[in-house]
């Protein structure tokens, strides 16, 4: 047990040794340093000790190759090149291959390898090279160049060896390269041809190889952008940073101890304890008002707290930055634009952002396939770019970025486009689309059809892709962990794909719903709004339940006969309906009853279940009866539900972007009130007994936080009327902070409010006007305002006394 | 040696069996049965199960077993008898096989009873063949007779 153990801890060691090379050789393709050569050779140097140990010789054997050849460009005697880095690549891919299967190692053939790299070595090989490389025969720059070395150490600058390709490269004179270089501040210490790039007689290329060297303090892309050009090759001989940088790693080496390796297995344990621990508070959250016991009840929502930052705690740990996603597309990019014969840029942006691991494999998976078909689709081939007047090597990016416990990720390139003529003809070929539809569809819905099984506009299957199966796998992947997509195109200018992922996926606050009587839970994230239904507004259309919301219809499913066969005639009375948002459509679900809200803990439904699409998975209530989530996407793709009035969802897009023009309209002791819909998180009903109170303020829970609440009464001096049993809260965000204001109903919920001239009496701090509803005058206020107010003066104090309190109960 | 030459290999699943069973007891509408006790994970009282729309049919639902979802099978679905007894049953057995989990309810469960494999029969000619690929065996034990159920088979997902 004990050596199954240290030969687990070996792979584990040697995989990351092995990622770690594979992202410096990438990196050494576009910036030769030396310091990154050093380490590609430790890691194989590593590897190769450690295998030895363990008596795997195939490993050990493959790793000193490997380290051998290395060992010849660090000493001059081997140029680095694109030749020598798959070299290096592949060896990283069988090694790779053989860990996996460790205790098969010595069945592992590496003869093939070892032939090619030993061969590679030879003088002969690089003798009768045909590609023109920086390095052939050339002397070591290092040494060559070790007096510049030295005076950039003493200047504190970095120190460039740039190779432009003249005629090949930029179409500039050398007079027009020298006053590009008077644009950034640097000193030229040497220039001239680079004779030992100069082609051979028989190459056909008609560039010559124009090098400068070059002191600056900028860092070589900066330099590079601010220049406007683009070199062949840049080679770093010193940066000033590096001393910096190995400062820095030496920090890091020494707070590598602050670090501790932990079991996924362990992890996962503990998520699932914690989960348990979650679905027992929530049992006896449930039961507390029964015990009447303040005291006891103040002390299970002080643990209830605590055991909410226990949760938050340890899905962190379960967080992996975007970076080693990055690591992996790098090398994709590589190989994928090399198998095509493409030219193909790749910056990354956000590899910061941190997301739970089982997001990260999600995420990889489908951007892997992304980024496949913006290189293969996308991005044109060198000569065509040239043709159109584009740069020959295209761009892709992919920027993340942390936004409220959402990740966005986009992808963008600058190839080629939608070609919406194509995708309509393809989907009139797999009758999606009618030939009328398709003369007055938008390019916007169009791109809907991309994400359909089938559709594709490549008219070859390619091992790349082709086959229409990929964009709909993406994006199922992408909804099985709550994400999206969307794709915006400018034909002829590139793509730009958009993907938002929950950070982390386990405690979600759900809307609780009954249905033919069982209860099922909705991802309240997918929500966009709550009615009661009315029989006038409802109408079949093509055999489609329709509702009408304000101007719009709105697809309508039945889920009691969806789910159970009910007739739809019976219990449309007394129903409720929910509107889901997904993406760029709007449906709605109609159900029988609503129960409320509920955070609740996501557990995976069998694989007996893999088949329906409806549910995403099952949760345990605090009565520890199972409940089922249902899954809107699922339910939204079994119905069809997304084909239908694709015009009708757009126009309810462009009306809902003005949904923040809406009123909600209340009661606070009798007066009326009205405020914008677009302030509110959401609207609470309480009892009156759970309004607890700290000092002179309000306090209610809310997502297991205090929250103050603030009553209009006393902002405006209204007299205020005895509370009824049953009341309402206002909840809004106010700088980071859930806050309240108490009221006694919700009267409406409306699109537009006349406004009428005021009366002074009614003036003051937060009112922006007056209006009449129903008859009566009604106060137009702005609850934000009056809650940043109070947030900075009454429940300022309050706040701090929070924060302490539970930091000090955390430790 | 005549012992030897009677001596068989009994078979539950692809795994041979020992000479000696350790078998969990159950009663369901007047029948006993029987599963190797080594799958068995817990008995539960009292369980609401909750059926899940659109499953298919050998699947009465799922339940909640100590904050686990775990799906309950409909054993006499799967065996397709025409006579379906009453789906609300008291006990739930929970099974479990490396890290599979299915459940299967019964009116109630009484012991764990040892039992020699040269008592056990084939059920080949008692039974249709459906019947027979969950309930390969049968034994008699004070003049009872206990259905000896392929616990392993429950876990194949059809």
């Amino acid at each position: 047990m004990e050596l199954d153990s240290l030969i687990s801890d070996f792979v584990s060691e040697a995989l990351e040794l092995l990622q770690k090379a594979e992202t410096r050789i990438l990196e050494l393709e576009e910036d030769y340093n030396i310091e990154k050569l050093h380490s590609i050779f430790r890691a194989f140097h590593t590897i190769k000790g450690n295998s030895g140990m363990f008596g795997f010789h195939v490993i050990q054997e493959l790793s000193h190759k490997s380290e051998e050849i290395l060992d010849a460009v660090r000493s001059g005697h081997l140029p680095y090149s694109r030749e020598l880095a798959d070299l290096l690549l592949k060896s990283i891919d069988r090694l790779k291959q053989i860990l996996a299967d460790i205790y098969n190692e010595k069945n592992y053939l590496i003869s093939d390898l070892i032939e090619e790299i030993t061969n590679f070595a030879q003088p002969s090989h690089t003798q009768t090279s045909k590609e023109v490389s920086v390095r052939e025969e050339a002397p070591n720059l290092e040494i060559l160049y070790s007096e510049q070395i030295k005076l950039a150490l003493e200047k504190k600058l970095n120190l460039y060896y740039y190779l432009f390709e003249l005629l090949e490269d930029s179409n500039l004179t050398l007079d027009e390269l020298e006053n590009k270089l008077k644009l950034v501040e640097n000193e030229v210490l040497s220039r001239g041809l680079d004779y030992y790039s100069i082609p051979l007689i028989y190459e056909k290329k008609i560039s010559l190889p124009y090098y400068f060297l070059i002191l600056t303090q900028e860092n070589i892309d900066a330099f590079e952008t601010k220049l406007g050009l683009k070199a062949k090759q840049k080679i770093t001989l010193h940066l000033h940073t590096q001393q910096k940088t190995e400062e820095k790693t030496n920090n890091i080496t020494t707070n590598q101890t602050d670090f501790l390796r932990v079991k996924i297995d362990l992890l996962d344990d503990l998520i699932n304890l914690v989960g348990e621990t979650i679905i027992t508070r929530n049992q006896l959250l449930q039961r507390a008002p029964l015990w009447n016991d303040p005291e006891g009840s103040s002390i299970l929502s002080r643990m209830s707290q605590l055991i909410t930052q226990l949760h938050t705690k340890i899905m962190n740990t379960r967080l992996q930055e975007l970076s080693t996603v990055y690591q992996r597309i790098s090398r994709i990019v590589r190989d994928t634009s090399k198998s095509l014969g493409k030219q193909v840029e790749l910056k990354l942006e956000g590899g910061e952002v941190e997301l739970d691991k089982t997001m990260i494999d999600t995420i990889l998976d489908a951007l892997v396939h992304l980024i496949r078909n913006s290189i293969d689709h996308g991005i044109e081939t060198p000569e065509e770019r040239k043709k159109l007047g584009k740069s020959q090597e295209g761009l892709i990016s992919i920027r993340a970025s942390l936004q409220t416990g959402t990740v966005r990720i986009q992808i963008e390139d600058d190839g080629r486009g939608l070609d919406y003529e194509k995708i309509k003809l393809s989907a009139i070929k797999r009758g999606l689309l009618t030939e009328s539809r398709a003369q007055e569809i938008s390019n916007e819905e169009l791109t809907e059809f991309i994400f359909l099984p089938g559709v594709s506009t490549k008219e070859n299957i390619t091992e790349t892709s082709g086959r229409g199966v990929g964009m709909d796998a993406v994006r199922n992947g992408l909804k099985k962990i709550g994400g999206t997509i969307h794709l915006t195109s400018v034909t002829g200018q590139g793509l730009k794909i958009t993907a938002t992922i929950p950070q982390t996926v386990s405690v979600i606050s759900c809307l609780l719903i009954l249905v033919n009587g069982r209860r099922f839970a909705i991802f309240q994230k997918y929500i966009a709004e709550l009615l009661q239904f009315e029989e006038k507004n409802y109408s079949v259309i093509n055999g489609h339940g329709m509702y009408q919301l304000r101007e719009n219809l709105i697809p309508i499913i039945h889920l009691g006969k969806l789910l159970y066969g009910e007739d739809i005639q019976s219990k449309q009375q007394n129903s409720y309906i929910v509107i889901i948002r997904l993406d760029t459509y709007y449906f709605g679900l109609l159900f029988d009853e609503m129960l409320g809200t509920e955070e609740i803990v996501i557990k995976p439904l069998g694989e007996h279940f893999k088949g329906i699409k409806l549910f995403s998975g099952a949760t345990i209530m605090g009565d520890g009866e199972a409940v089922l989530i249902l899954d809107v996407f699922g339910i939204a793709d079994y119905t069809g539900i997304h084909t239908i009035e694709v015009k009708t969802s757009k126009e309810i897009i462009s009306k809902t972007k003005e949904r923040g023009k809406g009123y909600v309209l209340f009661e606070s002791s009798s007066q009326y009130f009205a405020t914008l819909s677009s302030s509110i998180v959401s609207i609470e009903r309480i009892s009156t007994q759970s309004i607890y109170h700290i000092s002179n303020i309000e306090v209610i829970e809310y997502k297991n936080d205090i929250v103050p609440i603030q009553r209009l009464e006393e902002i405006y001096n209204i007299e205020k009327q005895p509370d009824q049993k049953e009341k309402f809260v206002l909840i809004c965000k106010i700088e980071e902070r859930y806050l309240g204001i108490l009221i006694d109903k919700v009267l409406d919920v409306i699109e537009s409010l006349q406004l009428v001239p005021s009366s002074q009496h009614w003036q003051g701090e937060g009112i922006l006007g007056h209006a009449l509803y129903d008859q009566k005058p009604t106060i137009l206020v702005d609850i934000e305002a009056i809650l940043t107010k109070v947030n900075h003066t009454k429940f300022k104090w309050l706040g701090k006394v929070i924060e302490e309190t539970m930091s000090l109960e955390v430790k | 040696m005549a012992w030897q030459s009677n001596r068989r290999n009994y078979v539950i699943g692809s795994q041979v069996m020992e000479d000696k069973l350790q078998l969990l007891i159950w009663e369901t509408n007047g029948q006993l049965y029987a599963g190797d006790v080594k799958y068995c994970l817990e008995v539960q009282n009292g369980k609401k199960i909750l059926d899940v729309p659109h499953s298919k049919k050998y699947i009465t639902g799922i339940v909640n077993l100590r904050g686990d979802i775990v799906t309950v099978l409909d054993l006499f679905v799967l065996m397709e008898q025409k006579d379906l007894p009453d789906k609300n049953k008291a006990v739930i057995i929970r099974l479990k096989d490396n890290d599979k989990q299915v459940a299967v309810m019964a009116d109630s469960v009484f012991e764990v009873i040892e039992l020699h494999s040269n008592m056990l029969e084939s059920a080949e000619n008692h039974l249709s063949e459906k019947e027979f690929k969950y309930i390969p065996y049968i034994a008699r034990r004070e003049n009872h007779l206990i259905l000896i159920v392929n616990i392993p088979e429950l876990f194949v997902i059809h």
